[in-house]
């Protein structure tokens, strides 16, 4: 198969995979997570060069990834549903001290996720001392304590 | 008409949008891609893609028989096995159409002779009371790729679906 044609389609495998298993799942990397990464990339590697091993090759390859990164990044620039549909939005989790239950629900993140990224961001102890915790579309936590507003 | 949101609605006093809508959208993606992850491993551990129950495929034609993979996987090693019982002598011929889709990676036992004649590819071998003959093939293309074997005077059609 033509190794562009190779490259783009596991960009887009990968990329609709880490979409599916939603904003926490690079955010929240345990050792097993990342050794699964790693195996990840070895097999994905595999099927990007085939057994094409040429310095060519290569160069094709990185550069349609590259290519392919970059074209995403100007589209989701020009489009804000665009932007919306393949990186997410940020979500309100917390508010005013109350945990938004459903919201939470649905992202997979628990009230320890939050307390705990309350505790290494502000070193806040208790929900209450909340007043919103986003759920950023990186996948991360940030919060805003109630005595900084 | 504005879609019913299923999460809490609050009113952040935050710059922020949070397209609610779009993310609920999003959500019910994620779980429909959840379930084709889920169909694809299930397919795949039952032989969809090659190796499995569902892609072996056994035919019998006289005192001959020949095991193949009905699905299988473009670049990928597969094994083609033909087998007869009390033959002394062992023909299989293949048309170069069919064999042109793959690479021989080996064939095992190795043929005492091969030649080309009339567009078909033979292979002889020396026949026991029953002998085991195996095939390596590469398929070099994807799609569907339908042949046919000869092993002595049985016919044998055959058809594979190869993945990209």
């Amino acid at each position: 198969m033509n190794p562009v044609v190779r490259g783009v389609a596991v960009y887009l495998f990968v990329y609709l995979i880490f979409r599916i298993l939603g904003k926490r799942s690079l955010a929240e990397v345990t050792t097993f997570d990342f050794v699964l990464l790693l195996i990840i990339s070895e097999t994905t590697t595999d099927a990007l060069m085939g057994e094409d091993y040429s310095l060519t090759a290569c160069f094709i390859m990185v550069c349609t990834l590259v290519g392919v990164d970059y074209l995403f990044s100007i589209i989701k620039e020009k489009s804000t549903w665009f932007q919306v549909v393949s990186d997410g939005a940020p979500l309100v989790i917390v508010d005013n001290g109350k945990p938004l239950v459903k919201r939470m629900e649905k992202s997979r993140v628990d009230e320890e996720d939050v307390m705990e990224a309350a505790r290494l961001s502000q070193g806040l102890t208790h929900m209450r001392e909340i007043l919103y915790a986003v759920l950023e579309r990186d996948g991360t936590i940030s919060i805003v304590p109630k005595q900084k507003k | 008409m504005q879609k019913r949101l299923t999460v809490e609605e609050i009113q952040a006093d935050l710059d922020l949008n949070e397209h609610l809508e779009m993310q609920q959208s999003g959500w019910r993606c994620q779980r429909i891609g959840l379930y084709c992850i889920l169909i694809i491993v299930l397919t795949a551990a039952l032989g969809l893609y090659g190796n499995g129950v569902i892609s072996k495929k056994i035919y019998k034609e006289g005192n001959a028989w020949v095991e193949f993979d009905q699905f299988f996987r473009h670049e990928a090693k597969m094994q083609l096995k033909v087998g007869t019982e009390s033959a002394k002598k062992v023909i299989i011929s293949f048309p170069t159409h069919y064999l042109n889709h793959f690479e021989i990676d080996a064939i095992v036992p190795e043929p005492k002779e091969s030649y080309f004649e009339n567009g078909k590819i033979n292979y002889i071998f020396n026949g026991h009371d029953t002998i085991t003959i195996t095939f390596y093939l590469v398929p070099q293309d994807a799609g569907n790729i339908k042949g046919s074997l000869k092993v002595n005077q049985n016919l044998f059609t055959i058809n594979h679906l190869i993945f990209p």
